[in-house]
């Protein structure tokens, strides 16, 4: 037997025999119809529609055979499929391919067989319809034609099989795709409805067809007048010309999808912006149908990237300005790790300028000491405030430890909690090493300047005084401007300097609580020398309660540097006044009055200028500096107080400066419901005349008392802080009181006491019991050289003699005393005093006399002679003895003459000395 | 205590002459003299002056330094010291005195009471 070869095509063969859906189907009429046909038109028992498949032929129709199927290896049909024409096998016992074929030998022993191969749609043979029979024998031309058509007609019905499959098949498919094609619809018309997004469909003119709510509130129109309306009509006028464009285009491109942002216009004329989708619907035949357009309004995100685009720039721009500034900038995280640094903190630290590692630490670029201070300042203010400003220091690889002025502001995560920190940081370093240098410099000419002038001063000082041998008249007064001169040298190296401290806020102040009269008697102290020279009376008044909290010395240099102005410019014989009073606000206002010429009114502006003065001869007339209202200025400033003046040409001038009171405190007890204080001890109505103003002054409580009944042991610390003594009536005990006055214990709580009418001369205040002690006043505490010096005392008033006693007692030297000129004449000459202070008048031998005779008598005394009187220079000629001085009774301060007496005291050779 | 014998401190010759004059001629006090710290110190131990008038600025040791050195030595550290200085605030006076010093005297002084001004912070210092 020999096995048919495999059809050269068998994969797509097998392939199509699948796809034809024949095998092991059931039985069908139209193919055994054709089967039967062929049998008996071949005169066959057996015909058979017969399948060729992989392992076996498989029969469609069978006429005279049982089997369904048999082996391909076997089948006679697999040879029949590889032939187009027919194949016959007269005689198979005859044939080698079938002659031991088991279905020759066995059932149903083949003799005959012929077949005509049948076809799939595609050409490929199938199978065969074939016919066979169990004698040997051969088909007449006729049945071979016969046979042919039957097969064709077999093969039509394969392929009409074929194509009812494809339809049914169809069939289902459309009707899958129209369920789905439903679903979508609907899906889309509630989309369409519901979306946010805006939804159109346009005809190809850009006419609305159909819109739906979103757009329609987008645009601000209803979904009827959308429908009147193009999509012309809404786009902004700038984008008509691109909207037509695609209009024209989108067609023309099959499957384009258009996405673009317009500007639409609203119905009310709003700009809405839009991203919008569009593509073009087509029919089957890719006909252009409509448009289909998604509008989202992007109205907010355009906002947005604008506002982001314009803060972008800003930041840029301030990025850009950060980064070039010449200030260290820098933003670290709370591990101070330095998030970002501009140019000028990169240079500084020795940074490059690639990107930095991002874990580099700010705090390795600090000196020890600046990080400790910045943990122990600026973290606790960073927490607590948010910012903090103060001096540290950068440690730079150049330029070694950096100071610099650092501003840091903690930045804020949405939570709160500290997310960065900002650093600015300026460079005080060279502003450090320039103050250094001036401080020096200021030092070092201060002492290179004072060094030549002590010893001027000490030169011409011991010339004038005589230590070298006494000098001619002449060459006194050539030293005495010389010594004058080197002293307001001095006085202006002082003030300059004084004036750079306060420029550069310098100024140190010493503040302390203390009360207006106070300060205005510790400046009167040292004035009194000064107006006595030039013939003028200074008068207080004290309308205030309240404390100030100033430095002393600075505020008093302030009062002093005011009143030797006011002193400076008043005529002789002219009162100056200095006035404290609350002004409404409550601030503490000292006034200082004079009766000088006056400023004009141009003048007054730069008045507290440095070196400003009214007439440039003014300075050198008055022995100024130029810079002493500067000063005042300064002090006052630092004190938080401000400085005026007013003035009138040809009255006067009022120069004021004011500050604000001290905080009431506890030592604030003298005064009574918000008034000071005053005892007026005086007999009768008599009053003093420097008190008519005090008066008048509500704040001043007045209260008076005869003398007789002042009882001074009583006077405590609740005690009036001012006593004023008219002693202008010889009343008996006033000298017990003087007396007692002058004993009184010194100090902060006892009471300013005023003695006047004590001289009968015109002048009010005649001598100011100061409460000042100790230390701060060093003209008391006199040299120890004075010891057990003799001072004879010539007055004829008993109560100036107590008065005189008490000062000298307090130096202390010994003291004698004569109540007219021969007493005087007859003491000294026994006694011989260390010194004399003699009143001119006196009853009997007057003060030119007692020279005159102390004289005759070869005695060489210094004297310092006391009077109300002027001396003419003959005057002090006649009146001097060994080294004089003159001294004007009225405004005859205890200082004054106790400084006169010292230094006098002083000049005397030592016991056993030459 | 009675002073008689002053020690001069400053390094300017001049002003050294004219101290010297005044505290001489007026005070009527013996008076030594010295032009810098060092020569302060060594002449302070040898001649026990009863006070010392010292200059503040001085080339090498200045004021302070010198009265550190005087107290540092047993035969000078109880001699009063009074310093002479051009800074007479208060401040730079507290200063002084806290370093030691009994007092101070102004720059430039008055010649005619240069010795009363000594006197009188020296002896008014131990009531």
């Amino acid at each position: 037997m020999k096995e048919a070869p495999q059809p050269p095509d068998e994969a797509a063969r097998l392939a199509a025999l699948r796809r034809a859906n024949l095998l092991d189907t059931g039985e069908e009429l139209a193919f055994d119809d054709l089967a039967l046909l062929a049998s008996q038109i071949c005169g066959t028992p057996i015909a058979l529609v017969s399948l060729v498949d992989r392992d076996r032929q498989w029969f469609k129709s069978r006429i005279g055979l049982s089997v369904t199927e048999t082996p391909r290896e076997y089948a006679f049909c697999a040879h029949a499929i590889l032939e187009r024409g027919g194949f016959e096998v007269h005689d198979a016992l005859s044939d080698q391919r079938f002659v031991d074929n088991p279905l020759v030998v066995g059932d149903p022993h083949v003799r005959f067989y012929a077949a005509e191969a049948i076809y799939s749609g595609e050409g490929y043979a199938l199978g065969t319809l074939c016919v066979i029979d169990r004698v040997p024998r051969h088909l007449t031309p006729d049945q071979r034609r016969s046979l042919a058509a039957l097969a064709r007609h077999v093969t039509t019905l394969i392929r009409q099989r074929e194509v009812t499959e494809d339809l049914r098949e169809a069939n289902a498919r459309l009707a899958r795709a129209t369920e789905l094609v439903t679903e979508s619809e609907a899906r889309f018309r509630s989309a369409f409805e519901s979306t946010a997004v805006g939804m159109a469909i346009l005809a190809l003119d850009g006419r609305y067809l159909r819109v739906n709510p979103a757009l329609c509130e987008m645009l601000g129109y209803s979904e009827r007048e959308m429908e009147t309306m193009s999509v012309l009509d809404v786009t902004h006028p700038d984008e008509a010309e691109q909207a037509r464009q695609f209009l024209r285009e989108l067609p023309t491109v099959p499957g384009k999808l258009l996405t673009f942002e317009r500007r639409s216009v609203r119905k009310n004329g709003e700009v809405v912006w839009s991203m919008v989708s569009t593509c073009c619907a087509r029919d089957a035949a890719g006909n252009p149908l409509h448009f289909i357009s998604h509008i989202q309004d992007v109205t907010a995100r355009k906002r947005a990237e604008a506002e982001r685009e314009r803060s972008q720039r800003t930041q840029e721009r301030l990025a850009a300005a950060l980064e070039e500034t010449s200030d260290l900038v820098a933003i670290v995280d709370p591990q101070t790790r330095i998030q970002f640094i501009n140019r000028a903190g990169r240079k500084l630290l020795g940074l490059c300028d690639r990107e930095l590692p991002p874990t580099l630490d700010m705090a390795s670029f600090r000196p020890p000491w600046a990080l400790a201070r910045l943990q122990r300042e600026a973290v606790p203010a960073l927490l607590a405030t948010g910012r903090w400003a103060g001096e540290a220091a950068f440690l730079s690889p150049d330029r070694g430890e950096v100071h610099v002025l650092q501003v840091s502001m903690t930045h804020m995560d949405a939570e709160g909690k500290p997310e960065f920190y900002s650093i600015i940081a300026h460079d005080i370093s060279e502003r450090r090493a320039v103050e250094r240098m001036k401080d020096e410099f200021v030092s070092t000419v201060s002492h290179e300047l004072r060094t030549p002038l002590t010893s001027i001063r000490g030169a011409i000082g011991l010339l004038e005084g005589g230590v070298v041998g006494a000098l001619p008249e002449q060459a006194l007064e050539i030293t005495r401007i010389a010594r004058t001169n080197c002293e307001r040298l001095v006085r202006l190296i002082n003030d300059v300097l004084d004036l750079e401290k306060m420029g550069a806020g310098k100024l140190v102040l010493h503040k302390r609580e203390i009360r207006p009269a106070e300060l205005v008697e510790a400046a009167l102290e040292g004035m009194h020398a000064l107006a006595e020279a030039a013939g003028v009376s200074l008068v207080a008044s004290i309308g205030v309660h309240a404390f100030v909290n100033v430095d002393v010395d600075r505020f008093v240099q302030v009062l002093t540097n005011l009143v030797a102005n006011a002193i400076k410019f008043s005529p002789r014989g002219a009162l100056v006044s200095i006035d404290v009073e609350a002004r409404p606000t409550g601030a503490i206002r000292f006034t200082v009055v004079d009766r000088g010429p006056g400023i004009p009114a141009q003048a007054l502006p730069g008045l507290f200028r440095p070196f400003h003065q009214v007439d440039v001869s003014d300075a050198r007339r008055s022995g100024g500096t130029g810079l002493g209202l500067a000063i005042s200025k300064g002090i006052v400033e630092e004190h938080g107080g401000t400085v005026g003046v007013e003035s009138e040409v040809g009255v006067g001038s009022r120069f004021w400066l004011q500050i604000a009171p001290a905080a009431p405190s506890a030592s604030d007890v003298r005064t009574s419901a918000g008034r000071r204080e005053v005892l007026l001890v005086a007999d009768g109505d008599r009053g003093a005349p420097s008190l008519a103003a005090a008066k008048a002054n509500k704040r001043i409580h007045l209260t008076r008392l005869p003398l007789d009944q002042l009882d001074l042991g009583k006077l405590d610390h609740a005690g009036p802080s001012l006593i004023v003594a008219d002693l202008g009536v010889r009343a008996a005990g006033v000298m017990e009181w003087v007396e007692r006055v002058a004993a009184m214990p010194r100090g902060d709580s006892a009471p300013l006491v005023l003695l006047v009418g004590v001289v009968g001369d015109g002048f009010p205040a005649a001598f100011v019991r100061s409460r000042a002690g100790g230390s701060d006043a060093p003209t008391r505490a006199a040299g120890r050289g004075c010891e057990g010096k003799v001072v004879l005392v010539v007055e004829d008033d008993p109560l100036m003699r107590i008065v005189l006693r008490k000062q000298l007692e307090s130096i202390p030297v010994k003291v004698i005393e004569a109540a007219d000129g021969d007493a005087a004449v007859r003491l000294a000459c026994r006694e011989r005093p260390d010194l004399i202070v003699l009143d001119v008048s006196l009853p009997g031998a007057d003060g030119f006399e007692v020279i005159g005779a102390l004289r005759a008598a070869g005695l060489d005394i210094p004297v310092i002679v006391h009077t109300a009187s002027d001396l003419t220079e003959a005057d002090r000629a006649r009146l001097a003895l060994g080294a004089t001085r003159y001294l004007s009774k009225s405004n005859t301060s205890e200082p004054g003459l106790l400084h006169d007496v010292r230094e006098l005291l002083d000049l005397l050779p030592l016991d056993g000395d030459a | 205590m009675t002073i008689r014998t002053v020690l001069l401190v400053d390094d300017e010759p001049d002003i050294r002459r004219i101290g010297e004059l005044s505290l001489r001629g007026v005070g009527r006090l013996e008076v030594l003299l010295a032009s810098s710290g060092a020569e302060a110190v060594e002449l302070a131990a040898r001649a026990q002056p009863d006070v010392i008038l010292l200059d503040v600025m001085m080339p090498g040791m200045d004021g302070p330094s010198t009265l550190a050195a005087l107290r540092a030595r047993p035969e000078t550290a109880q001699i009063p010291v009074v310093f002479v200085t051009a800074k007479v605030q208060r401040r730079e006076v507290d200063h002084y005195r806290a370093l030691g010093a009994a007092g101070v005297v102004a720059k430039p002084f008055d010649p005619m009471t240069l010795a009363a001004d000594v006197r009188r912070i020296v002896e008014g210092r131990t009531p």
